[in-house]
């Protein structure tokens, strides 16, 4: 390990200027606090279930400490912590990545950051990092292969070098753009595409349905012997985005490369598809179930667990930290690609409850383990399987 | 208590500012050492060493952000306790890992020994952060001032894992080429 430089590197980041740290810091009580109204959403609906099943003095009382831990946040003096202790490689996301594609309309500077976005993905596409790179330019979502040799300015023709310039290509242009258009057909905008490219290359094919990207109904043009300098084939793909608009999808590359370059650009368009509203709900959703679902739990234990010797009302909860194993599984492989989408799940967590007791100026600590498993019901949440009370 | 009467409590060496600096900032400074050292009595006691430590500096210092102030200290403290205990082979937590991450970025051959080279680096990493985008600069202040899991990050930014770790990665990647610009890579 790189011990002294990052060691360096630590104390010089520790140097960050104050207000940047005080960014931060409101940025995460800002997302924090809508946090706690999910939660004391949560503790709300612990109620309701509560009075159904004829608990509901116990409901209720666990709402009241939730809130009460709330509040004791606001204050300033609640810590949620959490601990990540990742099953798979750290960095094997970094090598073979579920790319969720930046929001279109995103700028230029946005794309200089990263195409990673979460919330506002338009699409997904999978990406190999370790031969492509990516970015956002004028709200088109580019991916280009990596440059590895210094032939990028070489020219060639049929493969072979070319002294003659009348006919060259240039590598390292080869690239896959991603252009959104609304309000449009994807019929009407294949035809106007078809139309322009007849203005740039000598060769255009009819526009034809096509299966290769499993999305609804896709229609591609192609064209080839380009006029002009630049990359000598365009195969165009028209996915519709179920909007109203279409995703306009093209494959560039260089007539020689149709069998090696042209079709591993193809295999990448083949992974895309259109992300739906419903999904990135859904993706949420089941974040903030497990997440839910532990608050859940909590608030059952610590009622079970104090409220035989105190008034929980009385009780000064201090502290709350969660600690999360993460287990990472591949969810999806692309037949004939080793390109992998990861999805991760809780698989145990440590709670624990700083507290003081009605009367005492000394911090007790329930602490409480569950883990994430199949309940009797058939669904999954979690499980307690262990706690107990440390002074 | 506004900071600007903490501060002058200080410098007016009364032992009422270590209480109300407690009573304000424990909680900070506590999640600050816990996410270090990754234990709670050692949290503790760091969070009370910080109070003797603000004690000692204030006055003749003056600071500006009293929250940022005790951070600091917070933090230099409990990475001294944690180089302790990682020659006692106790581990290091997430601190370990933060280090781990950042060892990629600068070379340890690097030589930033003086106090002056020191500095250079501080403002060369202020500026670094300054180029960033608020999203990215608050990810990657989290994780590697604060030194907070990526779970913790995710959770508290309502982001996903995956997607921390991504702009993290990405992040130290571009430090790398801006410290290479800057000449910090032979």
């Amino acid at each position: 390990m790189n011990e002294k430089g990052s060691v360096k590197l630590f104390f010089a980041i520790g140097e960050a200027e104050e207000g940047l740290l005080r960014r931060s810091e409101e940025a995460k009580t800002e997302e924090l606090k809508k946090g706690i109204f999910s939660w004391v959403r949560g503790g709300a609906d612990l109620n309701k279930k509560g009075r159904a099943g004829g608990f509901g003095r116990r409901m209720a009382m666990a709402t009241g400490l939730v809130m009460a831990a709330c509040v004791l946040f606001m204050g300033g003096r609640m810590v949620i912590m959490g601990e990540e202790d990742f099953t798979g490689e750290m960095g094997v996301l970094h090598l073979l990545e579920f790319c969720y594609a930046q929001d279109m309309g995103d700028t230029v500077d946005t794309a200089k950051e990263g195409d990673i976005a979460g919330d506002s993905a338009q699409f997904f596409i999978n990406v190999d990092e370790n031969r492509y790179t990516t970015s956002v330019e004028n709200g088109d979502y580019i991916i280009r292969p990596l440059v590895t040799s210094t032939a990028s300015t070489e020219t060639y023709i049929n493969g072979v070098e070319n002294d003659d310039n009348t006919e060259r290509v240039e590598r390292g242009r080869s690239l896959i753009r991603v252009h959104h258009r609304e309000a449009v057909t994807i019929a009407a905008a294949a035809a106007e595409k078809k139309e322009s490219l007849k203005q740039l290359y000598a060769k255009v094919s009819n526009v034809t349905e096509t299966k290769m990207i499993e999305e609804g109904s896709v229609v591609m043009v192609s064209a080839w012997e380009r006029l002009a300098a630049g990359p000598e084939r365009v195969d165009v793909y028209f996915v519709d985005d179920e909007q109203g608009g279409v995703f306009e999808i093209t494959a560039a590359y260089y007539a020689e490369a149709t069998g090696t370059q042209g079709v591993m650009l193809q295999d990448i368009i083949s992974t895309f598809r259109v992300r739906h509203e419903t999904e990135a709900e859904k993706d949420y959703s089941e974040e903030q179930d497990w997440l839910g679902g532990l608050e859940e739990a909590v608030g059952k234990q610590v009622y079970a667990q104090l409220s035989n010797y105190y008034n929980l009302e009385d009780v000064d909860f201090r502290t709350l930290d969660y600690r999360f194993t993460m287990d990472k599984k591949e969810s999806a492989a692309q037949e004939g690609m080793n390109y992998a989408a990861e999805v991760e799940e809780p698989h145990e967590a440590v709670v624990s409850v700083g507290y003081v007791r009605p009367g005492e100026d000394s911090l007790e600590y329930l602490t409480m383990g569950f883990v994430y498993d199949v309940l009797e019901n058939g669904q999954k949440g979690w499980q307690l399987t262990y706690s107990g009370i440390e002074k | 208590m506004e900071d600007k009467e903490i501060i002058d409590l200080y410098w007016q060496r009364s032992e009422t500012a270590i209480l109300e600096t407690a009573a304000k900032y424990r909680g900070y400074c506590y999640q600050i050492a816990f996410h270090i050292l990754s234990g709670r009595e050692d949290a503790e006691e760091c969070v009370n060493d910080t109070w003797l430590g603000a004690w000692q500096s204030i006055p003749p210092y003056r600071p500006e952000n009293l929250s940022a102030f005790l951070g600091r200290i917070t933090r230099s403290l409990a990475f001294n306790k944690v180089r302790a205990r990682c020659s006692a082979k106790r581990g290091g937590g997430q601190l370990t890992l933060v280090l781990e991450e950042l060892a990629e970025v600068l070379p340890d051959t690097n030589d930033v020994e003086d106090e002056l080279a020191g500095k250079e680096l501080e403002a060369t990493i202020n500026r670094f952060l300054k180029g960033l985008s608020e999203r990215d600069c608050n990810l990657f202040l989290r994780r590697y001032w604060y030194v907070e899991s990526i779970e913790e990050i995710a959770v508290a930014y309502k982001m996903k894992p995956a997607t921390v770790k991504t702009s993290l990665h990405r992040s130290r990647k571009k430090l790398k080429l801006f410290l290479e610009k800057e000449g910090y890579w032979v």
